[in-house]
């Protein structure tokens, strides 16, 4: 009695089946093998953003002789309060967005942008991301002078 | 009456479309994923900046990256391409760190670039060349302060902070 062979997947053709070539199937275990290593390796490109700033060459010590400055000079200062960050706005505590609504009122009042220049003073403890969020705030305005304040004496020190 | 066997059919799967379906796989993931070491293989946890702006928005050409890191200790080191610096260093002080100060490490890269002719300084004593500042959101702003600081002295005043971008307000 003959033993009857049916190929699945099509193919009609008399060339000899798979039997007389066992390294397919140590082939096929190769390429699965790559293709999980590639599965569990597998991650999505992630594209970062940026928030371009301008620092003032030289470092922040302010130039013995500075040039003459016509732009109105806004002083914010970050600290901490009860584990969040808060603005002092010309003495008035203020949130984030409440800061950007006083900056966009303030540019908004005083003709754009670039009559005004921000200054950043913070505590040592305060978050990157809490005076971060200032520079955002002077971008958006579109004030381009935006500059840090730094640490001085015991504070600065680790 | 002898019984007849039933006639045994083998069954063979074809397994040459298996092997294209798994050689088309292994193209997608190996063109889709990121396996390779990025500029953003270290996760850190950056801050939202609703203003920020794409790579292809910004000059990127030959730019540096540098990422503000806490070791194990709680420490803040920068890092560079695989150099690691200790914060808060000047151009005479090597506190036991093989790579060098932060600062001269940066002064060489533009040596480097002027010799090449890939930047100049610019009018007002800055020089032209990006540098990319990956700063995690709960760093304090005493080490930040010191990275920036760095940036500043070395003249490298177009620097971009790296953030997450908030989706409901960007415009």
């Amino acid at each position: 009695m003959a033993r009857n062979r049916r190929r699945v997947g099509g193919g009609d053709h008399d060339v000899s089946s798979h039997g007389d070539r066992p390294w397919v199937y140590f082939m096929v275990d190769c390429f699965f093998l790559i293709t999980e290593f590639f599965v569990i390796m597998f991650k999505f490109k992630s594209e970062e953003m940026v928030l371009p700033q301008h620092l003032p060459p030289g470092g922040t010590v302010p130039n013995p002789r500075p040039p003459r400055d016509t732009k109105e000079q806004l002083n914010i200062r970050v600290y901490n309060e009860g584990g969040n960050a808060r603005y002092a706005f010309h003495e008035i505590s203020v949130s984030a967005s409440e800061l950007a609504d006083k900056l966009a009122n303030a540019v908004g009042a005083g003709g754009g942008g670039d009559k005004f220049s921000v200054r950043v003073s913070y505590d040592a403890d305060v978050n990157w991301g809490a005076v971060m969020s200032v520079f955002n705030s002077c971008t958006k305005v579109k004030i381009a002078e935006c500059g840090l304040i730094p640490l001085r004496g015991d504070k600065a020190a680790r | 009456m002898a019984m007849r066997k039933a006639d045994t059919v083998q069954v063979e799967v074809d397994m040459v479309p298996l092997i294209d379906i798994i050689s088309l796989l292994l193209m997608f993931l190996v063109m889709v994923g990121d396996m390779a070491q990025s500029t953003t293989s270290v996760k850190m946890t950056l801050p939202r900046a609703s203003e920020a702006k794409s790579d292809k928005e910004v000059d990127s050409h030959n730019r540096l990256v540098v990422q503000l890191e806490k070791d194990s200790n709680g420490k803040y080191w920068a890092n560079i391409e695989k150099n690691r610096f200790e914060l808060g260093l000047g151009n005479e002080g090597v506190r036991g760190q093989v790579n060098g100060t932060l600062i001269k490490f940066l002064n060489d890269q533009i040596i480097k670039l002027k010799a090449h002719g890939d930047i100049k300084d610019e009018d007002l004593g800055g020089i032209k060349f990006p540098v990319k500042l990956r700063i995690p959101d709960d760093a304090p702003m005493r080490e930040a302060e010191r990275l920036i600081q760095t940036m500043a002295q070395a003249k490298l005043v177009n620097v971009q902070y790296a953030s997450q971008v908030n989706k409901g307000d960007k415009k």
